[in-house]
């Protein structure tokens, strides 16, 4: 389909795509931060907040760039990024000695007041919305109506 | 960092937080009081950069500078966006959650500063 107008996300999602950017951001920032100056004190745990940020950032250029495309890679991003939150959860509070400092994702994401585990739920709800999946241009629209 | 100061500030953003998510929910967009108020803040937040990078320059240093400094960028550049998204034509209820969230994380981004000072 050849709109000549750039498709733009409107409603909820422009509050979702804001949401994912501050955490590819804060979440980057610290990545980067203690890859850079303690990597060897919890590798792990330091290698999945940057893998988390890389997630975040997929996520929030979806967001922002609609297409079918997007569509499909903001789902199977979120889909990740919820097996992850639930994943690293699990692990961080079965065997703590794995993660000597805390990740964007460990205990559930405690320290973003549990935010991260909510997130992928609320992002992959408003994606799965029929007005949503048409803005995206993932089904025809039933009108000229935008998410 | 003055902690009184930092602390006032952290109270003003938290104001303009709930103040952004009553306008989300009464499914109101940032209106032009509202966005004096969070340029209001966004000035304080540039002053006490200001001030904390003139204290550094005369020799304070933060035990971990490099974190500190990262902190200091994030409370000047996120207020600016939300503004942006707010002053926006297109601009909805949904740019006022923007704010109210942008504002609620530079907000614990100012106790972060505090402790790292």
């Amino acid at each position: 389909m050849s709109s000549p107008e750039r498709r733009s996300v409107q409603g909820p999602g422009r509050l979702i795509a804001a949401v994912y950017a501050l955490f590819a951001l804060s979440a980057g920032a610290r990545a980067v931060f203690q890859i850079a100056t303690k990597f060897s004190h919890a590798p792990l745990a330091y290698i999945l907040s940057a893998v988390a940020a890389a997630i975040y950032l997929l996520a929030a250029i979806c967001f922002t760039f609609p297409s079918a495309g997007s569509w499909r890679t903001a789902v199977v991003a979120l889909c990740i990024e919820f097996v992850g939150v639930v994943g690293v959860g699990l692990i961080s509070v079965l065997d703590p000695s794995l993660f000597k400092d805390a990740s964007v994702w460990s205990k559930f994401g405690v320290g973003y007041g549990f935010v991260p585990l909510v997130l992928p739920l609320i992002g992959l709800w408003w994606l799965w919305r029929p007005a949503t999946r048409a803005a995206f241009g993932e089904l025809l629209p039933p009108e000229d109506s935008v998410a | 960092m003055n902690a009184i100061a930092a602390l006032a500030i952290f109270v003003f953003l938290m104001a303009l937080s709930v103040w952004g998510l009553i306008l989300a929910v009464t499914r109101r967009r940032p209106d032009r009081t509202y966005l004096a108020a969070v340029a209001i803040g966004e000035i304080e937040l540039v002053l006490q950069a200001i001030v904390a990078l003139v204290v550094i320059a005369g020799g304070h240093r933060p035990p971990s500078i490099g974190e500190f400094l990262g902190y200091l960028l994030a409370t000047v550049i996120l207020l600016p966006y939300g503004i942006v998204r707010g002053r926006s034509p297109q601009a909805t209820q949904w740019d006022s959650g923007v704010i109210a969230v942008v504002t609620f994380a530079v907000a614990v981004a100012v106790l972060r500063l505090l402790a790292l000072w």
